[in-house]
């Protein structure tokens, strides 16, 4: 058994608190201007914070953040030479004139450090709470049902796909006798194809069972009891009042 | 009507639309297969029915017409459940009472918990009546667990469907309609894919409910193992409606329409 979460009886938060802690973070942390590295570490101490009260396993929270922590870095690789502002240094290669700006390199690192503090408390609200609670907190926190329902058949197909892919993709490699990356890659672009056609057809056939069992284009999701208790109002309440702190810290440039 | 009669079908056709094709004049026309030609025959209440038949008889197709969800415009004939015509109108309320099981699992159980698969038809028909009980969630849970428990399963509610076994989905899928209680019951291949053990209780549980049950199959096995009565379909009409025991020990026939007998009388190996 895996174990994605630690147990500790200090505190016991709810899905719903919980995304509301680490939403209230991200929107206000992406809302800090460039520059602010000092604002920035207080939202990265902030983070811990909230990984240690989120209890999800720390080692498991690291690894993910940092394989997440590739996508933006690749994202803004070109930023520091897309900016306009003082030139730091200049590469010349072949016919590109390429210059670093001071202004480049200020944007680049204020987003390399909004994204990673994004993606540890987002990472650790997922980690240390179960796929079912989320959704349901998302629908305690008034999602439309709508949306929620195809987050559900989201998560919930993505798994049946992702199972079908690798059939097929055994199915592909079993009747290949000579290692050829280009017959390969020419029959996994039919397969994933193939996969966009089945899932039309899984579509229909999921509709249909939906129907069948009186479906009326109305989701009504069973909601299930989330026992709020007041360790959760006085901990989001918390966040707020050190939320509001830190932007009044940013804006007053106490720092 | 004889009161006794739950399910009337007179004269059904159904097409599926095909290829386009190029005919003979170079023209591109759209081709257009009969997949049910013709088809009468009346069911009565708490009858267990077999519908066998070759891939491609039109078996499938025939229960997703009874169930009123196969596409109506390519339908042609009638269908009277309860007494009622199936039609445009009064199909919702017709379903109320019919459970369709899909052959593949995977397609009814579509929630990320088997609770809200078992608790969806249960709560969109409480809602339609307009009933209270929708919002009680102490009587939606014990619904819930009373339906998985009439096919032997229990603790299994906060369940991903995903990470359940093929045989358990079975059963899941099957709960999905039972807890809405309907009172007749169709079954698109439900011993497929199942190991002899899984199959052989699946068979017992459900020859084992007081409802119209109807299943399509081409598992003979279970076809004998569980109706009275048998209807073979091949190529979308009807060449055999009788008495199960009776046919399926008849090897010229069942060859004849490309079948054959089941394993347990087939020792040919």
């Amino acid at each position: 058994m895996e174990k994605t979460t630690v147990s500790h009886n200090c505190f016991n938060l709810n899905a719903r608190s919980k995304i509301i802690i680490a939403l209230l973070t991200v929107f206000f942390l992406v809302s800090t201007s460039r520059g602010y590295y000092y604002i920035l570490l207080l939202y990265f101490v902030l983070g811990i914070i909230i990984a240690v009260i989120f209890k999800p396993d720390f080692l498991f929270l690291i690894k993910r953040s940092i394989l997440l922590f590739l996508f933006p870095l690749l994202m803004s690789i070109f930023i520091p030479i897309a900016n306009k502002g003082n030139i730091l240094f200049r590469f010349n290669i072949i016919f590109f004139d390429i210059a670093v700006t001071d202004n480049g390199i200020t944007i680049f690192f204020t987003v390399l450090l909004k994204s990673f503090i994004s993606i540890f408390i987002l990472s650790s609200l997922v980690i240390s709470t179960s796929d079912n609670e989320l959704l349901h907190g998302l629908r305690k926190i008034h999602v439309p049902a709508i949306l929620v329902t195809i987050i559900f058949i989201m998560y919930r197909y993505f798994f049946v796909i992702k199972e079908e892919s690798r059939t097929g993709q055994l199915a592909i490699k079993s009747r290949i006798f000579k290692k050829s990356y280009r017959t390969l890659n020419k029959r996994l672009a039919f397969l994933a194809g193939n996969l966009l056609i089945k899932s039309f057809d899984r579509a229909e056939n999921i509709y249909r069972s939906m129907e069948s069992r009186g479906f009326d284009g109305n989701f009504y999701l069973t909601e299930k009891n989330e026992i709020a208790n007041r360790l959760s109002w006085v901990l989001i309440t918390c966040f707020i009042l050190i939320l509001i702190s830190i932007k009044i810290i940013e804006l007053l440039k106490i720092l | 009507m004889n009161n006794n009669i739950i399910i009337e079908v007179k004269n059904l056709s159904y097409k599926y639309r095909s290829n386009k094709r190029i005919n003979d004049k170079t023209e591109a026309v759209r081709i257009y297969k009969d997949a049910i030609a013709g088809v009468s025959f009346t069911v009565k209440k708490g009858e267990k029915i077999s519908i066998i038949g070759p891939n491609g008889a039109g078996k499938s197709t025939l229960l997703l017409n009874l169930a009123g969800l196969a596409e109506q415009n390519n339908r042609n004939g009638e269908i009277y459940i309860s007494g009622k015509i199936l039609n445009d109108k009064n199909m919702y309320d017709l379903r109320e009472n019919i459970g369709f099981v899909f052959q593949d699992p995977n397609d009814q159980l579509f929630s990320t918990t088997v609770f809200d698969d078992v608790s969806f038809g249960l709560v969109n028909f409480l809602n339609k009546k307009k009933d209270d009980k929708a919002q009680d969630k102490e009587f939606i849970e014990k619904v819930v667990r009373k339906s998985l428990a009439e096919v032997n399963l229990f603790d299994v509610e906060n369940d991903m469907p995903h990470f359940l076994s093929f045989g358990e989905k079975k059963l899941v899928a099957l709960a999905t309609v039972l807890s809405y209680n309907p009172e007749i019951l169709f079954l698109d291949e439900p011993s497929s894919n199942l190991d002899p053990k899984n199959r052989c209780d699946f068979i017992k549980l459900i020859k084992g409910l007081e409802k119209t049950i109807i299943v399509a199959t081409h598992d003979l096995d279970l076809a004998y193992e569980f109706s009275d009565r048998t209807i073979i379909l091949n190529k979308g009409k009807i060449i055999f409606d009788g008495v199960t025991k009776a046919i399926l020990k008849d090897k010229d026939f069942l060859e004849a329409n490309s079948l054959a007998l089941p394993l347990m009388f087939n020792n040919t190996f």
